[in-house]
């Protein structure tokens, strides 16, 4: 199924995927919520940096994945600073978006 | 298969998505650290309460301790008591030595009034004995006048008497030739010869006026003499009388000693100076209390702070007033809200840079780093709305500046 349709879908997920991200970003934005910038995990406390980090990498990992999916992996380039650049636009979002 | 590649991957889409995401770091990345510059944050903070230590201002033993460690006293409730027996009867002691005192002024009060009266009798004498000196004055001259009488009628009786025998002896001789009768001539002579008497009685009338004279005189030199006598009385009786002074002064002595022990007595029963918790309370019921010996420590808290050391670099960012937001490692739940209050302005120079800090020759170090740390200086925050009971010394926090609102 995934074979059969690729040339109809790609032009829609990216878009859709992008909107969502923003105005999901933009409403935490506004909100102004402020968690503390100690995590507790298990007893031991994070900064919220390394929260921040791990969390960067997770969603790169899954952009990786999806990029893969949806076969962008070509098309994006240089990939070696694009990833890199993708954890920390990750990571900074979330810290200023949670963190500020 | 590299031109094939490079090609067909470089379509418009991945361009744009490739430099979304590349602007999207660069923007995120600048705003982060533009944040982190101008809200500087840090986890190395304490919570921190000023404390004092209650120490006993007298000696005794703890009669009544009703307060446990760790409990929460309001101002003014009771701490602790020393036994307040000896200091009561020092103060007693002290009120009877002041009503004694002013038993002796009232004492004292009484005898210089009496001495006040000799002075008076003795200026009386002194009035008499200058009465007695103007009488003795008046007398001489009484007498004076009594001798220049006495003198002019012994001049006048001798003139009569002069007169009388000198008619006697002139009729004398003409008794014989019968030219007077001898009535006459026995009349000429009782007349002489009174007169003759009365020149005696003139002349001791004279002598007697001398002698009133004399013992006139001699009367004025005895009241002068009981005239410079009373003066030395009064002066001596003057000078005899005591003053008051020595006792009044010591009425501010016994009062400040009154004072004291109800000072004393009044530090037997120790109150709270503010809200405070009790801490780092061992001692029971009968502990002997000494002056100067801490018993407890007082926690003050109607004030709390975070102690939160920033970089120096970040400091100039740090203006009194400026917000804060401070979370307590006990409970990341809930933001505290604070500003600061002031920044240290010093701390102990580190000695692998400067030297250390010692008498004679300084002692400079003679490797340097090539990487220098910047220094930190604690920036104490007042905590505006800390919850009651549940702020403890030394909690760890973590504080963030945030930006006016």
């Amino acid at each position: 199924m995934n074979k059969n349709h690729p040339e109809r879908t790609t032009g829609t997920p990216v878009p859709k995927l992008l909107t969502v991200l923003t105005i999901s970003v933009l409403v935490a934005g506004l909100n102004g919520c402020s968690f503390s910038p100690s995590i507790n995990v298990l007893g031991s406390y994070f900064p919220a940096w390394i929260i921040c980090c791990v969390a960067g990498i997770a969603v790169t990992a899954v952009a990786h994945y999806l990029f893969a999916r949806w076969k962008l992996l070509d098309e994006l380039w240089p990939l070696p600073i694009l990833y890199p650049c993708l954890i920390s636009f990750t990571a900074c979002t979330l810290w200023l978006v949670f963190f500020r | 298969m590299n031109d094939k590649t490079t090609s067909h991957s470089r379509t418009l889409r991945g361009t744009i998505i490739s430099s979304v995401i590349g602007a999207g770091a660069l923007i995120t990345a600048a705003l982060t650290l533009y944040t982190v510059n101008s809200y500087p944050r840090t986890d190395d903070a304490e919570v921190v309460a000023n404390i004092i230590g209650m120490a006993p201002l007298i000696a005794g033993p703890v009669v009544e301790l009703p307060v446990h460690d760790n409990d929460f006293v309001k101002k003014g409730s009771l701490l602790y008591k020393i036994d307040d027996r000896p200091y009561l009867y020092a103060l007693q002691d002290a009120l009877a030595a002041q009503e004694r005192l002013e038993g002796e002024i009232e004492n004292e009060t009484r005898r210089i009034s009496s001495q006040v009266s000799s002075v008076d009798v003795a200026n009386a004498g002194k009035q008499n004995a200058l009465a007695n000196e103007t009488r003795a004055d008046d007398e001489i001259k009484v007498s004076e006048a009594a001798i220049a009488q006495a003198d002019a009628s012994l001049k006048q009786s001798q003139a009569d008497a002069d007169y009388a025998v000198s008619n006697l002896h002139r009729i004398e001789p003409l008794l014989a030739k019968e030219f007077v009768t001898p009535d006459d001539v026995q009349r000429a002579r009782s007349l002489a010869e009174a007169k003759t008497a009365a020149v005696e009685q003139a002349r001791s009338a004279l002598a007697l006026a001398k002698g009133k004279l004399l013992s006139a005189t001699a009367q004025k030199q005895q009241a002068i003499a009981q005239l410079s006598q009373a003066d030395a009385q009064v002066k001596q009786s003057s000078q005899a009388v005591l003053v008051l002074a020595p006792l009044i002064a010591q009425r501010e002595s016994r009062a400040a000693a009154v004072r004291l022990a109800r000072y004393n007595y009044e530090q037997c029963s120790v109150v709270a100076p503010f809200d405070a918790i009790v801490t780092n309370l061992t001692i029971s019921e009968g502990e002997y209390a000494k002056v100067g010996q801490q018993m407890f420590t007082l926690i003050d808290t109607r004030k709390w702070w975070v102690l939160a050391n920033f970089r120096e670099t970040q400091i100039k960012d740090l203006r009194v007033g400026t917000p804060a937001n401070i979370f307590l490692m006990a409970d990341l739940h809930t933001r505290l809200q604070g500003y600061v209050e002031s920044v240290a302005y010093g701390v102990t120079p580190d000695p692998d840079v400067v030297g250390k800090l010692s008498q004679g020759l300084p002692d400079v170090q003679r490797t340097l780093n090539w990487v220098r740390l910047a220094s930190r200086y604690p920036v104490r925050i007042r905590i505006s709305n800390p919850p009651q009971q549940s702020l403890r010394i030394g909690e760890v926090a973590i504080v963030g500046m945030r930006p006016k609102s």
